[in-house]
C-alpha cells in the first residue's frame, strides 16, 4: 500500500465532504447550543482524522459516521424551526436575570448562574455598574444581553431631533483589481462611467485598485494598491534580533 | 441553470468519492478473467502444488504476486491496510513453502491467501 499516497486521497475526500456538510448546514449556530457546537466539532473533527490517518479501517464507515453527524444536525435544524415546542424543549428559552434593575435570584438559582459570573458577564459588555442596568438577559448560547437604563443609553440623532441621512450599505465595484460587472449593472452604470471616476482619483487601470466601494449617496471609495502611506506606526514592541 | 450548477457539483463530488470508498467490490468483480485475477492465479496454484509441479507452483507463484501489485494499487484506498498487510505476508510464507516443496504448508498459506482476498473490504 502507498501510505502517503492512500492518507492523501483520504484526507482530499475527509476535507471536501466536510466543506460540503458544513456549507449545507449554513450560518446558524447549530441549535444556539454552544457547548454542543463545541462537542460536534470537536466529534466531526475527531471523524474526519480518523477517516485520513486510520489505515487500520475503510474509509465508508468513517465517512457514515461523518454524514450521520452532520445529518442529524441538519435534522434537528430543520424540525427546530418547524416546532417551536420542539425547540424550546432542546434549545431552552432566553432567562431573564436583571428586570426593572433588580436582580432576579430566583432565576439565576434555576439556571446555576451566580453573582460572579453575572458580574463578569457585565464587565465583559463593559458595564462596570449594575445599577446601571434595566433588563439582562441570560441567553440560550450562555451569552448575556442588556438593555441600560433610559438615561444612561448612548444619544442619537432622533433624541437631539437632528434628521440622519441614510449612507445605505457599501457596494463593492473593484475588487482585488477586478471590476465587479454584477455590481456595476446593480447601479445603472458602466465600465466608461467607472473609469471616468477613476481618473478623479488619478488612476488609470482598475487593476491598480485595492478595493472601490460606492455607498447609497453616490460617493465613490477608492483604495489603491501600495498607496503611499508616509509613516506607518509600528503597533509591535519586538524591535527584532539584534 | 446556476441553481442546478450549485447543487449538481457538490453532489457529482460526494458520488464519486462514495465510488472511490466502495470500489473494493467493483474491481474485485471486473478483474476476473483479466491479468488481475487473484484468485484465479491461486486456484491455478492449489492445483500445481496438489499435482506435485513445482515449477509450474512457482510459476504460478509469481503471476499471483504480478497479479496482487496491480490490483493493490487499484483496492489501495477502499480497503483496510491490515488486510493488504496479512495477504501479503500469507504470500511471503507461500513462497518459502513452494521453494521448500513443503505441500501441507504452501496448501495452507494458498488458502489463507484466499481467505485475506475473500476479507478485503469486508
Amino acid at each position: 500500500m502507498n501510505e502517503p499516497l492512500v492518507v492523501f486521497i483520504r484526507g482530499i475526500i475527509g476535507f471536501f465532504t466536510l466543506l460540503i456538510l458544513t456549507r449545507a448546514l449554513g450560518k446558524q449556530q447549530i441549535s444556539q447550543l454552544t457547548f454542543f457546537d463545541y462537542v460536534y466539532g470537536i466529534t466531526i473533527g475527531s471523524i474526519a482524522a480518523s477517516l485520513t490517518t486510520d489505515l487500520s479501517s475503510k474509509a465508508w464507515p468513517h465517512w457514515v459516521g461523518l454524514i450521520t453527524w452532520a445529518g442529524a444536525v441538519f435534522l434537528l435544524q430543520i424540525v427546530s424551526v418547524k416546532s417551536r415546542r420542539f425547540a424550546k424543549y432542546v434549545i431552552g428559552e432566553p432567562t431573564i436575570v436583571i428586570m426593572n434593575g433588580k436582580i432576579v435570584e430566583k432565576a439565576m438559582k434555576k439556571m446555576r448562574y451566580n453573582a460572579d459570573d453575572l458580574l463578569e458577564q457585565l464587565r465583559i459588555k463593559s458595564v462596570f455598574d449594575i445599577s446601571e442596568v434595566e433588563y439582562a438577559i441570560l441567553e440560550t448560547n450562555g451569552n448575556l444581553s442588556i438593555l441600560k437604563k433610559p438615561d444612561l443609553l448612548p444619544l442619537t440623532p432622533k433624541d437631539m431631533n437632528i434628521k440622519a441621512t441614510s449612507t445605505g450599505i457599501g457596494i463593492e465595484l473593484i475588487y482585488s483589481g477586478k471590476i465587479l460587472e454584477q455590481n456595476l449593472k446593480q447601479i445603472d452604470k458602466d465600465k466608461a462611467w467607472l473609469k471616468a471616476q477613476l481618473k478623479k482619483y488619478k488612476v488609470k487601470d482598475p487593476a491598480d485598485v485595492f478595493l472601490a466601494v460606492i455607498n447609497q449617496n453616490g460617493k465613490l471609495n477608492v483604495f489603491k494598491y501600495n498607496e503611499k502611506i508616509k509613516k506607518i506606526i509600528d503597533i509591535g514592541d519586538y524591535k527584532g534580533p539584534q | 441553470m446556476r441553481k442546478f450548477i450549485y447543487f449538481f457539483i457538490p453532489i457529482v463530488i460526494l458520488a464519486l468519492f462514495i465510488f472511490v470508498m466502495v470500489s473494493d467490490s467493483i474491481i474485485k468483480r471486473n478483474i476476473m478473467g483479466t491479468n488481475k485475477d487473484v484468485v484465479n492465479f491461486i486456484e491455478i496454484t492449489i492445483n500445481n502444488i496438489e499435482n506435485n509441479q513445482w515449477e509450474k507452483a512457482v510459476k504460478s507463484t509469481k503471476e499471483l504476486e504480478t497479479a496482487w501489485k496491480k490490483v493493490s494499487k487499484l483496492l489501495q484506498f477502499s480497503v483496510e491496510k491490515d488486510q493488504m498487510d496479512k495477504l501479503e505476508a500469507s504470500m511471503a510464507r507461500l513462497k518459502g513453502a513452494i521453494r521448500a516443496k513443503d505441500r501441507s504448508n504452501a496448501l495452507i498459506e494458498l488458502f489463507e491467501t484466499k481467505s485475506h482476498w475473500n476479507g478485503l473490504g469486508r
